[in-house]
């Protein structure tokens, strides 16, 4: 694929906006009984009695929905590698039914990999955006990224 | 690995008293099945690792590996099982969490077994009726390597005088 996107393409302060997820009840329900069954997550009539005056998306479950914003925004279509985890998940505001979600990436840092020069690592930003443009969600992660012309060291 | 005392049966925590730094608990067990990993990657994570087996088996991995973010769900069902079967009357929300490693992939038939440290327990300064616990888990397999972890933070009220 001519447009396939590699560690080169990734430039620091980089930022690119993608998606969007509309979010159903049914959704955050399911989700959370599989994964995550708090009341606040399940129950509606509970949630209308919590302080959140409602039902709310389990943090997993937006990070999940996130991820799919991610892989289909750039991830898909770029050399990822995979990574080795994420350094930091701030969950800023509740995510509830109706809303519609965005992911914001931006490219914080990055550099080749000192041991395989055929790939580097991208540090990067992910903000989960809603309809009013509200970050939701913060997350700071690495990820392994093939280089388009391999070499050693830089 | 850590030599804190460690308690074998998950016992249910409902407020932030119930928390004790540096006490570690076993919360169970997590496993993955082929056809779990396929359906919760094709809804948030449609990487051909985690959904097709015959790419995956061409890819860096070897073969079908699941979604980091499916083990992360599976950990979070052990932890969120335990305040919920505790009656969850304290549990607030989770500000987040930090340090997530994904050390080793989740593959069909792994099963990992899943451990939970207390680090702090910080009542909070300006809201006296709750605090801040903060705890890692861990997820471990059958040769006793680390495949996963996480520190996890949540917001619990505090029993106070409730009975």
């Amino acid at each position: 694929m001519g447009d396939r996107l590699y560690f080169e393409d990734f430039e620091v302060g980089g930022c690119a906006v993608h998606g969007e997820k509309t979010v159903s009840e049914a959704e955050i329900i399911a989700f959370a009984r599989e994964f995550d069954p708090q009341p606040i997550h399940v129950d509606p009539a509970a949630a209308a009695l919590s302080p959140f005056g409602g039902l709310i998306a389990s943090g997993v479950h937006s990070c999940s929905m996130m991820m799919r914003l991610m892989c289909d925004g750039y991830m898909l279509r770029s050399a990822s590698r995979g990574s080795p985890g994420i350094d930091e998940v701030r969950y800023l505001l509740p995510v509830r039914p109706g809303d519609v979600l965005r992911v914001r990436m931006t490219v914080v840092d990055r550099r080749r990999s000192a041991s395989r020069p055929e790939m580097g690592i991208v540090q990067a930003r992910h903000e989960l955006l809603n309809q009013k443009d509200e970050v939701v969600l913060e997350m700071t992660s690495k990820v392994m990224m093939g280089c388009r012309v391999p070499e050693a060291g830089a | 690995m850590t030599a804190a005392p460690h308690v074998e049966s998950p016992s249910p925590r409902d407020w932030l008293e119930d928390f004790v730094p540096g006490t570690r608990e076993r919360l169970g067990t997590i496993s993955f099945t082929a056809g779990e990993i396929v359906a919760f990657a094709r809804q948030f994570d449609p990487q051909a690792f985690h959904i097709d087996a015959e790419a995956a088996k061409a890819s860096p991995f070897g073969g079908l590996v699941a979604s980091g973010w499916h083990t992360l769900a599976k950990i979070m069902r052990l932890v969120s099982g335990r305040s919920v079967a505790g009656g969850g009357r304290g549990f607030i929300a989770s500000p987040g969490f930090e340090d997530l490693r994904w050390i080793k992939p989740s593959r069909p038939g792994d099963v990992f077994e899943v451990f939970a440290e207390v680090i702090s327990v910080t009542p909070s300064a300006s809201k006296p009726d709750r605090g801040l616990i903060v705890q890692r888990f861990e997820a471990i397999d059958a040769e006793g390597a680390t495949v996963c972890s996480l520190t996890g933070k949540v917001f619990f009220k505090r029993r106070g005088d409730r009975a």
